[in-house]
């Protein structure tokens, strides 16, 4: 049994010995079950030993019966130094002060943090995490209890589902798992819905107001369709108009097709060239002597190196030269037409919106001319033709 | 002991495999190197000085010479010594 550092608690003492018999002395000292260690002898009948301080007491019988003399050599442990530190005062008010600053500064709570939010801004949630007592400096001992401070959260955010608090040392994490609302609808004022180009009303939907346009009537640009007055004289009400209205509506286009379509195509055969870019020239690094093909398209985004946002006037260029092939087809006065058709078709139902089609169309006239085909084409295209109107009520 | 227990507890050891010193009281005497002495179940300290340690056994005595010899720890039953450790010898009496 060494020194240890429970011996060292308990404090223990050195003692030197002189006289009587060391072999009895020994034997009744662990008979009586004292801790004593480190027995060693100096000389014929003299020698030192280490004994707990608490058995000190029971030591002296046993010295009487065997005639051994004692003396005390060394003091060791804290009951020892206890007395030591306690007569240094500021020493010991600045370690107490150091627990009780680290123990303090733990209660407190540092930072809190907000997860989940898209809808909810953080500093409404932080708000009302505020009022329910969490916040930065807060006493980590003053704060209710976490799914306390969850439901209280919960009845001030109406708009979260569900709320979750959790402490991890001194942080504290709020998350926030959002309702999903429906979309509000955006508000309308009284208004009519007219009509924004001369058409034949061929469809009428209306949600709200009173139709006044019917199938197969001409309307002309701005006239009312769906009117946003309802009632007549004293109960007179205006509404904000809603609904959908198709009409036939003419187009003449003009279409140019030429005759011989030239299309571009990539034979296979790239190259690739890198580049160090310095500033705003570029030295090429890698690629010498490749890519010359005759026709061909280079592809290439220059990556600057960047340093903690900033772009930096050095950087990397990778082009990719492919090899191009130009292929002439001849077409037919046929074709040209199909073509030509389809995309005026497809540019027109692009303009006319969504739910719009085409009803007939006729060529007017056809006719070549530098190696074009150029076409005259009448449209009748069905589409909505509504666009709103606001109201202002005069009294 | 009488002579049918010694019996008894001499055929458990050699069934069971057990130490020896479970069964007998016999000292378990462990040695680490020369530096290093365990005594285990001693009846006490006959001789003690720093060449020569003698202990007290069940049956005979223990003769430990060396230099340098302290008693590093000391229960009743244990002993622990360290030294540079010369001999061990065995008295059966």
């Amino acid at each position: 049994m060494r020194a240890t550092f429970i011996a060292y608690v308990r404090g223990y003492l050195s003692l030197t010995f002189r006289g009587g018999e060391v072999e009895a002395f020994l034997n009744e000292a662990v008979r009586e079950g004292l801790r004593l260690w480190d027995v060693q002898l100096t000389g014929p009948n003299t020698g030192r030993f280490k004994l707990d301080l608490s058995d000190f007491y029971r030591l002296r019988p046993i010295l009487k019966r065997t005639g051994c003399r004692i003396h005390v050599a060394e003091r060791h442990g804290l009951p020892f130094q206890r007395k030591r530190i306690l007569r240094r005062k500021v020493f010991l008010a600045g370690a107490l002060g150091f627990l009780m600053g680290l123990f303090l500064l733990t209660s407190l709570v540092w930072k809190v943090e907000v997860d989940g939010t898209d809808k909810l801004s953080k500093p409404l949630v932080l708000a009302a995490a505020r009022e329910e007592g969490i916040y930065p400096y807060q006493w980590i001992f003053r704060m209710k209890k976490m799914d306390e401070l969850a439901r209280g959260l919960l009845s001030r955010l109406p708009d979260a589902a569900w709320v979750g608090v959790e402490r991890s040392g001194t942080s504290i994490r709020i998350r926030v798992v959002e309702t999903t609302k429906p979309e509000d609808k955006p508000l309308a004022s009284p208004r009519h819905l007219i009509a924004n180009k001369n058409a034949l009303v061929t469809k009428v939907f209306a949600e709200k107001g009173k139709p006044v346009a019917k199938p197969n009537l001409y309307v002309k640009k701005g006239q009312v369709l769906i009117s946003g007055e309802l009632g007549e004289g004293d109960h007179r009400k205006w509404v904000p108009a809603t609904g959908k209205v198709y009409g036939l509506v003419w187009y003449v286009s003009t279409i140019e097709v030429p005759l011989t379509q030239v299309h571009r195509t990539y034979t296979g055969e790239t190259a690739e060239k890198s580049y160090l870019i310095l500033g705003k020239r570029g030295f090429q690094l890698t690629g010498y002597g490749e890519g010359n093909y005759t026709t061909s398209v280079t592809i290439g985004t220059p990556k600057m190196f960047r340093f903690r946002g900033f772009s930096l006037p050095i950087g990397w260029l990778k082009d990719t030269v492919r090899e191009t092939e130009e292929k002439v087809y001849a077409l037919t006065n046929e074709e040209a037409e199909k073509l030509g058709l389809k995309r005026a078709r497809d540019d027109l139902l692009l303009k006319a919106g969504a739910g719009a089609r085409v009803a007939s169309e006729k060529v007017l006239s056809r006719r070549e001319a530098d190696g074009k085909l150029v076409l005259k084409v009448h449209f009748e295209i069905e589409e909505e033709i509504t666009s709103q109107l606001a109201l202002v009520e005069t009294p | 002991m009488g002579r049918l227990k010694r019996r008894i507890h001499q055929f458990a050891a050699t069934v069971l495999d057990v130490p020896e010193d479970v069964i007998h009281d016999l000292p378990r005497v462990t040695m680490i190197g020369n530096r290093q002495l365990y005594i285990e179940s001693h009846q006490g300290v006959l001789h003690f000085s720093p060449t020569e340690l003698l202990l007290a056994l069940t049956a005979g005595r223990l003769r430990i010479e060396g230099s340098e010899l302290v008693i590093r720890a000391i229960l009743p039953e244990e002993v622990f010594i360290e030294g540079t450790i010369l001999t061990i010898h065995y008295d059966p009496s």
